[in-house]
């Protein structure tokens, strides 16, 4: 079988074989070297079956055929008809171009592989740098921070091509608008903020950033008072401790020892009022978030 | 041993082994000898087959399991169910509906009212009183009496209310103990996570018993404020409704603030 690395090479070095299978579960890659054989043959034929297409080469024809990439998708019957005399017939055929056949399945690549081993090579899931470097190749206009998202958030490359596509139709203004997050729910992830997503809102007291964690939190809302608890904490620490190094050191200046005083009692309080009676879970959160609007936050008593 | 605290309790157990009841309930502070009562009503009904579990619900399914293949009597302790999850209680709930004649339940709780009434509803409670000085004594004789002469002329001894806390004691190591006993000495103007970690654990990384350390440092202080709070921190500790780190991280601040 075939390293991906081996069959990418000699397709962007413009050498490419006369078959290729491509196998695996990673079909944008493979769209993508199909579309490089077709710049480079500057056709593209798509047909119904292997068998056609050797057929076709066997013909002799009035016009010569110009070189193609001649490309055949999903073609059982050749998988099923695969032994030793066609192997023999594709190794000897005089292909006018390269011809492609997609299968899917792995059995399918076991038994191509057994005989065509120098012709198969299976495609699947990409190293989130490789998938980062295409998607800056496709789509050279968008901003790092969307095709990392895009990254983030797609299962495979022809998803992320997707998300990308549908976010370049958009104004990059209106894209920065969003948040991660809110990118990333758009494109069906739910679960995506994490303790210092919280931690950082919290610090940098911004009211709009907690209510968007807030909201993308799912189970993990649970946590998120425990989570300002240990804010205060290092907050505390950093006001004291000029060099201790923290995601929050570029906040400290917003705090004073009162204003984590107050804030660490006022969270405390509502983690007793959950504890003990039926408070909802996101009001409770909302109300400390509108505490960080405050130029000195409020103490317990204040409020009361 | 002839524990006063413990007398009473050990009538009435007497009457409820005699009585052949398969669910007790023994009700006590920390430390005052619940599991040691559950392990004597053991020895009164000449059971061997002693078995204590925490309150979780793995650990009473387990248990459970465990008495339906076998036939012989046995006695299993279930310690602290007011501690445990709700659904732990329910687990055991289901089975004290439909007792098996060969087993023998005792659970043992700090806070009668945290036991749902349903399980109070099928035991019978046996209430045990708070150790006084001379049973504590008494308790630690038995263990060592030149160790015992050393700690009680410590400042650590006067917190010393129930056996845990003399077990705890005796297991410490004397930098443990010099560790602990300077505590009162604690900066605090350090940073709140410092205060946390030197109250929470000892050099060694090991935990120390919050419990106690909050209770020497509310005898330590004169300052009436810090006491109201370290008897703050001390019922909400007991209740187990938010986790201890937080409930010590609140002391920290009081401690380190004095309240603004």
């Amino acid at each position: 079988m075939l390293s991906i690395q081996t069959v990418g090479s000699e397709i962007l070095q413009n050498t490419p074989r006369k078959f290729y299978v491509f196998a695996g579960s990673e079909y944008g890659i493979k769209e993508k070297y199909i579309n490089i054989l077709q710049t480079y043959y500057g056709e593209k034929i798509e047909s119904p079956s292997v068998i056609s297409v050797l057929d076709n080469m066997a013909t002799k024809h009035f016009v010569p055929l110009t070189p193609a990439v001649y490309v055949v998708r999903y073609d059982d019957n050749f998988v099923a008809a695969l032994d030793a005399v066609l192997a023999r017939r594709i190794e000897t055929a005089k292909i006018i171009g390269t011809l492609v056949c997609i299968v899917e399945q792995n059995k399918h690549a076991q038994k191509i592989d057994k005989h065509l081993p120098n012709n198969i090579v299976t495609i699947d899931e990409v190293h989130s740098q490789f998938l980062t470097k295409y998607l800056h190749q496709d789509f050279p206009k968008l901003p790092d921070r969307f095709i990392t998202v895009a990254a983030e958030t797609a299962s495979n490359y022809s998803h992320a091509r997707h998300i990308c596509y549908c976010m370049s139709q958009v104004s990059v203004n209106e894209l920065f608008e969003l948040s991660d997050a809110s990118l990333k729910k758009l494109f069906g992830v739910v679960d995506t903020v994490t303790e210092n997503d919280m931690k950082i809102a919290v610090a940098a007291r911004n009211f709009a950033r907690v209510l968007d964690v807030i909201e993308h939190s799912g189970a993990e809302i649970e946590k998120l008072h425990y989570t300002i608890l240990a804010t205060m904490i290092e907050i505390d620490k950093l006001i004291e401790s000029k060099y201790a190094e923290s995601i929050l050191r570029n906040y400290v200046k917003r705090w004073s020892h009162q204003d984590t005083y107050n804030m660490f009692m006022n969270t405390y309080a509502e983690l007793q009022k959950i504890r003990s009676i039926s408070v909802d879970m996101e009001s409770s959160l909302v109300y400390l978030a509108a505490l960080l609007q405050f130029s000195t936050i409020p103490a317990k008593e204040d409020l009361q | 041993m002839n524990l006063m605290c413990q007398k009473q309790a050990l009538e009435q157990l007497q009457r409820i082994a005699d009585a052949d009841n398969h669910s007790v309930l023994i009700e006590g502070i920390k430390g005052c000898g619940k599991t040691y009562l559950a392990a004597q009503f053991a020895k009164m009904k000449h059971i061997e087959d002693y078995t204590v579990v925490d309150s979780t619900v793995n650990s009473i399914k387990d248990m459970i399991e465990r008495s339906y293949s076998l036939t012989n009597n046995m006695i299993m302790c279930v310690e602290n169910l007011d501690i445990g999850v709700a659904a732990a209680a329910f687990t055991l709930l289901k089975y004290l509906e439909e007792p098996k004649s060969n087993v023998y339940i005792v659970v043992t709780c700090r806070n009668i009212n945290n036991v749902p009434d349903t399980i109070l509803s099928r035991s019978v409670s046996v209430t045990v009183a708070p150790p006084i000085d001379s049973d504590i004594i008494t308790y630690a004789m038995t263990k060592d009496m030149t160790r015992l002469q050393i700690l009680k002329g410590l400042p650590l001894w006067k917190v010393v209310r129930s056996f845990q806390d003399v077990d705890m004691l005796f297991l410490l190591t004397p930098e443990k103990v010099d560790y602990l006993t300077g505590l009162n000495r604690m900066k605090l103007s350090n940073h709140v996570s410092d205060i946390i970690w030197q109250m929470g654990h000892y050099l060694d990384n090991s935990e120390t018993d919050l419990d106690f350390v909050v209770r020497y440092i509310m005898l330590s202080t004169n300052s009436k404020y810090m006491k109201q709070c370290c008897i703050e921190c001390l019922t909400e500790l007991s209740y187990n409704r938010i986790a201890s780190h937080a409930t010590l991280a609140k002391l920290a601040f009081e401690l380190k603030y004095g309240g603004y």
